[in-house]
This record gives structure tokens, C-alpha cells and sequence, in this order.
């Protein structure tokens, strides 16, 4: 430890692991700051109640439910202040590695289309759909950096017929599954293309660590062979191999610091050490936030200073709006046989054909098979509506369902709206004092009218297979979405007026301080987002590097 | 501990004075309708009893409790030797935790 650096990378997530390590190899001095733990696959734990895919009591991965609250403020305009399993709280895992520790590592390229959507598309009135200043192929050299340093496994071929890739991926795709069989033949069937899902995850050992052991519990929690490929258990250990690159975990940045002219100098944290708080500060010659969409913002705008007096970046009025995620449609239905064994990852296929060029539809999205669910995540979400969830009935139900269950759903892409924000609620703080956000708005309507028309395709798509008793599901109200894909929050544009950072993720107005995360996506694509949120750190830590 | 009695005592302590509070309702309907405790009655009267209650905030709260008691891991104490799990061919390839 240090008091100056010559970078500062705060969240050690997606985005900040592959920052670190590509400034550290080039040589540069970095701290890295991650306010969550280092954790093992035995800390994670397996509890079905508590974990990042069902959060029941607590989650597995933090934040801890005292001392962490945020604001909601919901449709109908009730307050509420909620702790990490409340209303309106929107979590993230809190932890070395971030979500990439626990998710189920879907690697998705966005389409040349997503980088487009007003162009294409044009505004609908309300929201602030707008192209990137990117575009695919600025991407792609990235994309497939993350894809052979991380690690995906999937079929370049068939990838190939949708994006123009330079090579095809390091790892085979995983084992077919029954459902993937039975699914490819309806798409085929449909006239629909298809492929198996490219995942983070390694289908044979890779750099050094082993395969999948397909033990079923992907979502949620972490990976029993370390086969699963995240940024703790590639980038950071590299990071911290160079011998360049301090990490503090649960240590958790406070504020930017600047100095009277406005220029960013350094950043001051806290943590609690033999049970006290303490604060320090580090001199560095650039920042990097890397906190996640919702964090990353109260960093901006907990950092306003007499220069900056809306918070850094914020001239425009722009940072911490069009806050977005994903809200996900599917459908649900039943096979004559079993099409369960047990073996994980479980999400096997996916079909990309309704992403683009749907008639009167703004995009679209992925549709794919879902991950093994738990029986407590199938009693909570799998009982058709309507249907009694106790007695005699319930439990037939479940007995006859589980294994012949089949559920295709996917992430529908949204059509940014900027009113729905992240703000910091001037009362309520943190357990270090630290003001924390605010959360309010929601989904622009036009995001419903894609999700029903995605939820038709996955009812079709499941009809098509021969399931019986198919139903699907959209939402038919508006609500806030951000959630694990959180996005939006400081977007990239050429524009100042527009938009927050430029197209290498430096905030506009400063010449040393940038944003790796999901908070400078425009628009959030049809697909998960970390693979974009990955590819773009690598740009942004490449600009840095050349300068 | 059970898995209810941990939780109502414990991660859902806000709903232990509506449940036991519509127990006791439900009680009383029993020795009302059928002059007997709820536990002695036939399933069919049980079922009657609770299909009058379905709607109740106390009952909902309690089917929902009760599925997560009976179908998450045995850690939580309502899956005893992961009965829902055989019972719906649900198999765990991993044991407890590996390192």
C-alpha cells in the first residue's frame, strides 16, 4: 500500500478486474478497491433462500442487509428505504469479482443493430434511445479479447451467421442437452436459426483451471471446480502476479477527489479496521469507476466540489439517468417425457432470430433455455396462473412437472427512458455515513410492446416442440428495471450535451478520470450484458495505455 | 428448530403474530363448523376450511413459507433427508460444499 498510484480502479467487477490488469501489465501502478469480500466457493455457500438468484433473506454475496440501505421510489410515488432484499433495490453482487462470481456467464456480443437503435429505429417520444459513438466493429477486436482471456466456450460457426467474428471461440460448446435436442428441432422446424449458448464457462480445461463438473447450481452462486469463468479468477490474479497492482477488498470508495481548480487527484475510502471506521486517501494521476451502473453514479455525485457542484461529469444533467436493465419475458411448458438430468449448466440454446427486423417492433431480443432452477425457484415461479400452490394439487403438481418442464426466456431489450435515474437521497446514509442513492422511474411503455411480442416467439417456440400447456409471461405494467444488468447511468456519446463520457469512457470535461462499466452503455442490447460491459474495459484501459 | 419456527422467529419475525393470529381463527372455525380441532378433522373438511381461507394475507404467507421450508436445501430445516427433492426428481450432483 501506497499513498499515490498512477491509477485507481474502484469495484473489482467485470469491468474493474480487466482494467486493472491491463493498466498493471503495462506497467502502471494500480489500487484496486473492491468494498465486497474475496470469497471461496465454501463462503459463497449453496443456501437456496439466501443467493444471488433467489435473495429471499439475504444474499450470499452481499451487500449485508444492515448498513446498506438505498431509496425507492416506487411508480405510485411511495418512499421506501429498503435493505439489499427490499423493494426497489436493485442489487448486484457485492464481492470480489462482482456478479461475475456468481452469474450464469452468458458471453454475448451485441449486434451491429444495438449500437444503432435511433438510426434504425428512430426516437419514440419520452425516452432517450440514441446510438453509441461506436460501433461493432470498434468492439469486436475487444469482444474477442474478453472472449479468449476470459474464456467461452460456444460454436464460432454458427455465431458466425449473425457477427462478422475474426476467429471462433476457444472452448467447444458444452454437451448437448435433451432440451437443446428437442428445442433445435422445433427452431428448425420454425424455419428459426439457432446455436448453442455461448457461455463463460470452461467445456475443457483453460489457462490453467479445470472444466465444469455440470454439478446444476450456475446461477447464484459460485463454481464448485472453478470452472466457471469470472474476473476473480483470471484478471485480478493476474493483476496482482505483475506485482504492480494493490487490492483492498472490503474497502469501499467514498468520494473522487479533486482539487481547486477541478482536476481529479485521488480518491478517499473507508473501512472498518479493529472495529473502527477509518478513512484514507490515495494521490493518483487517474481514477477509474468500475462500480456497476447504480454505484458508480453515487461516486459522480457524491463527489461534487465547489467546481463541480452537480457532481462530476454531471454539466449536462445527464449522469445517472436512462438508468436501464433488462426485463425478461418466457414461457413455460411440459413434456410428455423427462427432459431433466441433473447436469448443469442446464441453459444450452438460444435463438438470436428475433433480435432485429421484427415488423413495428424496436428490437427484440435472445430467447434461450433456462439454467437448472432449484425446486424452491420452480415452487416460487413455474405454477401456471392461477394455479393452487398448496394441498394435494401443489404437490402433484410439482411431483409431475419438474423434470418435464421446459422454460425458454430471455432479456428483451429496453428502450431507455431519462427519467428513470439513480439520484442520492439527500437524508438517508450509509454505515460510514456515506449518502446513499436514490432510485425512481420506470420502463419507457414501448419496452412492453417488444415484450409481449418476445413472449409470443418463446410460447411459439415451446409449442413448436410439442410442450403442452404452454403459457408465457411479459409484463403488462411499468416498473423500474436494473437489477444484475444494470446500465446506462453514464453514457458515452460525442456530444457533451448528450451524454456523460466520450467514446473511450473519459468523462467529458475531464482529461483523467473514466467510467468501466455497464454505466456507459447507450443501450443495454437484447442480451446479457457483461461480455459488453468486459469488451468495453479493455477499450477503455487500452485508451488509457496509449493515450 | 424447525424451518418455521426458525424463521418465524427469526428472518420472517414480522409475520409470526398474523399467521399464529390466523391459526387461532382457523381453530376456532374448526370447533365451530365440525366441533372438532383442525388437526382430527378429515382432509377433505381440512381442505374446506382452507379453501375459505386462501385469499387471507395470513394463509398466503404460510403456503409460501411452507414451499420454501419443504422444497430448499435441508440446511433450512423443512427438507429433512431432502424429501421434496426425491419426491420430485429434483438431484443435487453436489453433496455439501467441495473445495
Amino acid at each position: 500500500m501506497s499513498d499515490t498510484y498512477d491509477a485507481v480502479v474502484i469495484g473489482g467487477g467485470a469491468g474493474g478486474g480487466i482494467v486493472a490488469c491491463v493498466l498493471a501489465e503495462a506497467g502502471q501502478r494500480v489500487l484496486l478497491l473492491e468494498r465486497g469480500k474475496k470469497m471461496s466457493y465454501a463462503d459463497v455457500t449453496q443456501d437456496h433462500l439466501r443467493n444471488h438468484r433467489l435473495g429471499k433473506y439475504g444474499h450470499n454475496t452481499g451487500p449485508e442487509l444492515a448498513g446498506n440501505p438505498r431509496v425507492y421510489i416506487d411508480p405510485a410515488g411511495k418512499r421506501y428505504v429498503s435493505t439489499p432484499i427490499g423493494p426497489g433495490y436493485n442489487n448486484n453482487a457485492m464481492v470480489l469479482g462482482g456478479g461475475t462470481l456468481v452469474y450464469g456467464a452468458q458471453a454475448w456480443r451485441f449486434m451491429p443493430q444495438d449500437f444503432q437503435m435511433a438510426s434504425i429505429y428512430g426516437t419514440p417520444a419520452g425516452s432517450s434511445l440514441a446510438d453509441w459513438p461506436i460501433g461493432y466493429e470498434d468492439l469486436a477486436p475487444y469482444y474477442e479479447r474478453a472472449e479468449w482471456e476470459i474464456g467461452v466456450a460456444g460454436d464460432g460457426g454458427l455465431a458466425g451467421k449473425h457477427w462478422n467474428r475474426r476467429k471462433g471461440f476457444p472452448l467447444p460448446p458444452l454437451p448437448d442437452t435433451p432440451t437443446r435436442l428437442l428445442l433445435r428441432r422445433a427452431a428448425d422446424s420454425l424455419g428459426w436459426s439457432s446455436m448453442p449458448l455461448p457461455l463463460l464457462i470452461n467445456s475443457q480445461p483453460y489457462n490453467g483451471r479445470a472444466p465444469c463438473v455440470q454439478c446444476g447450481n450456475c446461477v447464484g452462486v459460485a463454481c464448485p471446480s472453478d470452472g466457471k469463468n469470472g474476473t476473480q479468477n483470471t484478471v485480478i490474479p493476474r493483476a496482482l502476479a505483475t506485482g504492480l497492482c494493490d487490492l483492498l477488498t472490503e474497502t469501499q470508495a467514498e468520494r473522487v477527489d479533486t482539487d481547486a481548480q477541478g482536476k481529479v487527484i485521488g480518491v478517499t475510502f473507508v473501512s472498518i479496521r479493529d472495529g473502527k471506521v477509518e478513512r484514507r486517501s490515495v494521490r493518483c494521476k487517474r481514477v477509474i469507476l468500475s462500480a456497476g451502473a447504480i454505484e458508480s453514479t453515487r461516486l459522480l455525485l457524491n463527489s461534487a466540489s465547489a467546481i463541480h457542484r452537480r457532481g462530476l461529469g454531471n454539466e449536462s444533467d445527464h449522469v445517472g439517468r436512462h438508468l436501464q436493465g433488462h426485463v425478461y419475458v418466457g414461457a413455460h411448458g411440459v413434456m410428455d417425457e423427462s427432459v431433466y438430468t441433473g447436469r448443469g449448466p442446464g441453459a444450452s440454446i438460444v435463438t438470436t432470430q428475433f433480435n432485429h427486423g421484427n415488423a413495428g417492433i424496436i428490437g427484440g431480443g435472445l430467447i434461450a433455455d433456462e439454467f437448472i432452477k432449484t425446486p424452491v425457484i420452480f415452487f416460487n415461479g413455474c405454477f401456471p396462473p392461477g394455479a393452487r400452490r398448496w394441498g394435494l394439487s401443489a404437490k402433484k403438481f410439482m411431483r409431475d412437472n419438474y423434470t418435464r418442464n421446459v422454460h425458454v426466456q430471455g432479456p428483451v431489450q429496453e428502450i431507455p427512458s431519462p427519467d428513470s435515474r439513480v439520484e442520492i437521497d439527500g437524508t438517508v446514509k450509509d454505515r460510514f455515513g456515506i449518502p446513499v442513492v436514490k432510485l425512481s422511474g420506470t420502463i419507457h411503455p414501448e419496452t412492453l410492446v417488444v415484450g409481449h411480442f418476445m413472449r409470443e416467439r418463446a410460447e411459439q417456440w415451446l409449442t413448436a416442440a410439442g410442450a403442452k400447456g404452454v403459457w408465457g409471461w411479459s409484463p403488462d405494467g411499468l416498473g423500474l428495471s436494473a437489477g444484475q444488468h444494470q446500465a446506462g447511468t453514464a453514457r458515452m456519446g460525442n456530444d457533451p450535451k448528450e451524454s456523460v463520457t466520450d467514446a473511450w469512457g473519459r468523462v467529458h470535461g475531464h482529461d483523467n478520470l473514466y467510467v468501466a462499466d455497464g454505466s456507459l452503455h447507450v443501450t443495454n442490447g437484447g442480451f446479457n450484458p457483461v461480455l459488453t460491459i468486459m469488451a468495453l474495459a479493455y477499450r477503455v484501459a487500452d485508451g488509457i495505455v496509449k493515450g | 428448530m424447525n424451518f418455521l419456527d426458525r424463521l418465524l422467529s427469526g428472518d420472517a419475525h414480522e409475520l409470526a403474530e398474523p399467521i399464529s393470529k390466523g391459526l387461532a381463527e382457523l381453530e376456532a372455525a374448526a370447533v365451530h363448523r365440525f366441533n372438532q380441532p383442525f388437526v382430527d378433522l378429515t382432509p377433505e373438511q381440512q381442505d374446506a376450511l382452507l379453501e375459505a381461507v386462501e385469499r387471507k394475507y395470513f394463509f398466503q404467507q404460510l403456503v409460501q413459507l411452507t414451499g420454501e421450508g419443504f422444497y430448499a436445501d435441508a440446511g433450512n430445516g423443512g427438507n429433512l433427508g431432502e424429501i421434496s427433492w426425491k419426491m420430485i426428481g429434483y438431484q443435487p450432483r453436489l453433496k455439501g460444499n467441495m473445495q
